[in-house]
């Protein structure tokens, strides 16, 4: 099985991360291993990477970070998504579809 | 003798405990990024344990699946460019602030000195020969200072990692260089009273200050320029 290239991995990263948190927080472990389930391994992410790319959309406003301290319990940073979050996941869904959609005509013409 | 669970558990503890080390010994990470990651690894662990591998191997396939200590710093170093940023310039402008401080300290304390040594019946142009000595003996403390920072590399580097500036101490720095410059400021007035039948010694101080005023402040750039050259590198400025 041919792994995805390094480029759409990290292109998809944002969109990925986004439509996780919109079904719900979540931290940074937690999210690695949602897309190695939802992609059946076919999307594997270096473990760590994920954090800077959480930084980079918690700059920009599209989540928010908040520490989960429980007694007896590992502290974890979990992550929600702001409403600039959901406006541009709602962008990406925009251009992936129209993407699908003009791939999907291509293909078709082409067989 | 055959190892115990416990001393097993007590490596993986210590295996963990120097990586998280490791980390914190790189500026490109904050304390929240060192607790993420630190948080992330024991999840993997336990992941692995529940796998069936033991201890050591979760830990060397938990830590090679986290990327090595240098992916590591690369990533995070773009990701906290601007906090990295903000913290080397409150240390500098800190580091300004301590000049000052420090300046200031050292002018009014040679004041004090003359005035308390005048008070106390010692004549003027001895405690005004005492104040050139204080002050050429500091030049040779800050060139003995700076001569330190220069070769105990080690020790200056996790010094500087391990400063923490809060706003409070800015502020409590800020406010001792003021009362400082204001003992400095009221300090010549009152000794020209003192000395005012002897105006010589008036010069003689105008002249020490004078020099003060120039060498001290040449010292300590020659010095920054010194370790700026050594330390850029390693600072990754």
């Amino acid at each position: 099985m041919k792994s995805i290239s390094k480029e759409l991995i990290g292109a998809s990263a944002s969109p990925i991360i986004l439509s996780i948190l919109r079904n719900g927080d979540s931290y940074g472990y937690e999210i690695v291993q949602k897309v190695k389930e939802l992609t059946a391994g076919r999307i594997k992410w270096r473990e760590a990477s994920i954090y800077p790319v959480l930084k980079k959309m918690e700059n920009s406003g599209m989540i928010k970070s908040y520490w989960i301290v429980n007694e007896g319990e590992r502290p974890r940073k979990y992550y929600t998504i702001l409403a600039d979050g959901q406006e541009q996941l709602e962008k990406h869904r925009d251009e992936l579809e129209l993407m699908y959609s003009v791939f999907g005509k291509l293909w078709k013409i082409s067989t | 003798m055959p190892q115990t669970e416990e001393s097993f558990e007590f490596e993986l503890q210590k295996q963990i405990e120097n990586w998280v080390r490791r980390l914190k010994s790189e500026p490109s990470f904050t304390e929240s990024d060192i607790e993420e990651l630190k948080s992330h690894l024991l999840d993997l662990i336990d992941q692995l344990r529940e796998k069936g591998l033991d201890d050591e191997e979760a830990f060397l396939v938990a830590s090679k699946r986290m990327g090595t200590i240098p992916d590591l710093e690369s990533d995070f170093r773009e990701a906290n460019n601007p906090i990295l940023q903000i913290r080397r310039s409150a240390l500098i402008l800190a580091g300004v602030l301590v000049y000052f401080l420090l300046y200031h300290f050292i002018e009014s304390s040679s004041k004090l000195m003359l005035m308390v040594s005048i008070y106390g019946g010692l004549d003027a142009y001895t405690g005004s020969q005492w104040v050139y000595k204080y002050l050429i003996s500091w030049h040779l403390i800050v060139i003995f200072f700076i001569t330190s920072i220069y070769f105990l590399e080690n020790k200056v580097i996790n010094f500087i990692e391990n400063v923490r500036l809060k706003p409070k101490h800015t502020i409590f720095l800020l406010l001792t260089t003021f009362f400082l410059a204001i003992i400095n400021i009221s300090g010549t007035p009152i000794i020209k009273n003192m000395v005012n039948k002897e105006r010589y010694i008036i010069s003689y101080l105008f002249i020490h200050y004078r020099d003060f005023g120039y060498t001290f402040p040449l010292i300590v750039c020659v010095g920054f320029i010194i370790i700026y050259f050594k330390y850029y590198k390693i600072a990754k400025f």
